[in-house]
């Protein structure tokens, strides 16, 4: 068992967390605890490249990442800054943030406040509502319950993640289900998770937008090329 | 899954356009880029018909294009204006019971007089001006101010515009540039667009008859399909390079109409698909020309309630859906 990991490395990725998961919620307190957490954290480092490899695909086949949640009413002192900040950086950006005035050093607010840009500056691109890695909030959560293995290192290491959008080919209308992992108390639990591990692999196999599963027809082209640089899980 | 092309072929051809618009410049992606080019060419081939036949039929039903040799006769036509209008003046005043007054004599001694110097002048090189037009008139979709179809150098002026632009045109205006050209249904027809550009007009406002005339509607012009051609775009570009740039892709249609107006515009570079056109309906490049067609060429009839109907359902009849 100890060699949990290598196995996985070597490709049986399914057949190591069954065997993991078999153990119930001994495994977390027996000897095979750290070759678990091993096969844990090289899984999620995999799910880590494959969420932003997913996101910047997407993107540069159009697609348009939207907000699961309805729209709140505007916050207008946050629209007024985000629009001084725009016309700032139109006037001192130059040609360099033409294109995109976000990632000028003037909006590191946003970072630092940990500020969520409405959707409709966005413009299709994922925003923190799309992807928000572990923060203090999350990992002090972490700290108090009892989770399956797999969450939990999937929390640590990637974060809450929503696919849901649109795209004319891929989710028109955004009716397709979409990989959607959001923290919240739903997730308490024990064992290694191998369920929330193989939901991560029919998301991952289907390029993050898992209703195409059981659809008949498939967009053949686009999940090819999604799937070229994803990694087993 | 069907491409675009195909569902395009079996006529969903707004449904294409607006998926290709939803890719955003996505629609450049290897997976996309050849599919959308070839919808955008194929759609731009069945635009280049509809103008052909567009101009055919103008042409048969007698439309004075502004072209060259219209453009020498309207220079030749304004040797009458001054007379025509000192006689309207003279007719205005007296219809109305006025004497004209000492003002309106001066004006009207000091016209005579300049028409006295001038018009030996005007009329040799008018006439002149309008002979050599005359003999090297050509139908209209062989004359460049009408229609300016591509040619061998279209590929290396799109090349030049996109470098000086810093970026791509939108795939459709692209296509139009590779396909169609350079196009202008400026001209004049009393019914489908009744634009002087002699100047009689002015007289014909002038003129007594003129409360007989249906009342005048606010904001309307025909609107004749313009584009102007690459070329004109390119000189527009001169001395630009690699930045941002805002250039007039047709006169407005005030300015078509011969009367001070602005221009239709579109800020390059543009990676999507298509574009949203500077007129007023405010809609993608390719919905404009939907529109356009759909009223024979001359979109801006849609605001009138007097549009001649019949005419323009002749001119719009059988062209090809986009």
């Amino acid at each position: 068992m100890s060699d949990w990991l290598q196995r996985y490395q070597a490709g049986e990725c399914a057949e190591v967390w069954a065997e993991m998961d078999s153990l119930g919620v001994d495994l977390l307190k027996s000897s095979h605890r750290k070759a678990a957490e091993k096969v844990a954290l090289e899984t999620m480092e995999r799910g880590r490249k494959n969420v932003l490899w997913l996101f910047d695909g997407l993107q540069q086949l159009g697609y348009c990442f939207r907000d699961s949640a309805e729209p709140g009413p505007p916050d207008y002192p946050l629209e007024l800054r985000i629009q001084a900040t725009l016309d700032y950086v139109r006037v001192k950006g130059g040609k360099k943030y033409a294109t995109d005035p976000w990632s000028h050093p003037a909006f590191a607010w946003l970072d630092d406040e940990d500020i969520d840009v409405p959707e409709h500056h966005r413009k299709g691109r994922p925003g923190r509502s799309q992807f928000r890695p572990l923060g203090a909030k999350t990992a002090a959560a972490l700290e108090g319950i009892e989770l399956p293995l797999s969450v939990r290192c999937w929390f640590e290491r990637v974060g809450s993640v929503d696919f849901g959008g649109t795209h004319p080919v891929l989710n028109r209308a955004g009716e397709g289900e979409a990989l959607r992992i959001v923290w919240g108390p739903e997730w308490v639990g024990s064992g290694a998770g191998a369920d929330f591990v193989a939901s991560l692999r029919l998301a991952f196999q289907w390029a993050g937008l898992p209703g195409w599963s059981r659809r008949p027809e498939n967009p053949e082209r686009e999940m090819a090329w999604l799937r070229s640089k994803l990694l087993p899980v | 899954m069907k491409s675009f092309l195909e569902r395009y072929q079996a006529g969903d051809h707004v449904g294409v356009w607006d998926d290709l618009m939803a890719l955003g410049e996505g629609v450049r992606h290897e997976l996309y880029y050849a599919d959308a080019t070839a919808v955008a060419a194929e759609t731009m081939r069945r635009a280049r018909h509809n103008v052909e036949l567009l101009i055919e039929r103008l042409d048969a039903r007698g439309y004075r294009f502004l072209d060259s040799v219209s453009s020498a006769e309207d220079r030749l036509s304004q040797l009458g204006f001054m007379e025509q209008l000192s006689s309207q003046i003279e007719g205005f005043a007296e219809q109305n019971g006025k004497s004209v007054n000492v003002h309106t004599n001066q004006m009207l001694e000091a016209m005579r007089s300049m028409k006295a110097k001038v018009e030996p002048v005007m009329e040799k090189v008018a006439k002149q001006a309008a002979e050599v037009a005359a003999a090297k008139r050509k139908p209209p979709l062989q004359d460049p101010q009408v229609f300016n179809p591509p040619d061998k150098t279209t590929a290396r002026q799109l090349k030049q515009l996109e470098k000086a632009a810093g970026g791509p045109l939108p795939i459709s205006l692209r296509a139009w540039y590779e396909e169609v050209g350079g196009v202008s249904l400026m001209g004049s027809d009393s019914l489908l667009n009744a634009v002087d550009f002699s100047g009689r007009n002015m007289i014909r406002q002038l003129s007594v008859q003129r409360p007989a005339a249906p009342p005048p509607e606010p904001d309307f012009a025909p609107d004749p399909l313009v584009m102007l051609p690459l070329e004109e775009l390119l000189a527009q570009a001169d001395g630009d390079e690699g930045g941002e740039l805002q250039i007039v892709l047709a006169p407005d249609d005030l300015h078509k109409a011969n009367v001070s107006g602005d221009a239709y515009y579109i800020t390059l570079p543009n990676a999507h698909a298509d574009f949203t056109f500077d007129d007023w309906h405010h809609t993608s490049f390719v919905n404009y020309l939907r529109i356009t067609f759909q009223w024979g060429g001359f979109p801006g009839w849609e605001r009138s309630r007097n549009a001649p109907r019949e005419e323009l359902k002749e001119l719009s009849e059988g062209l090809l859906p986009l």
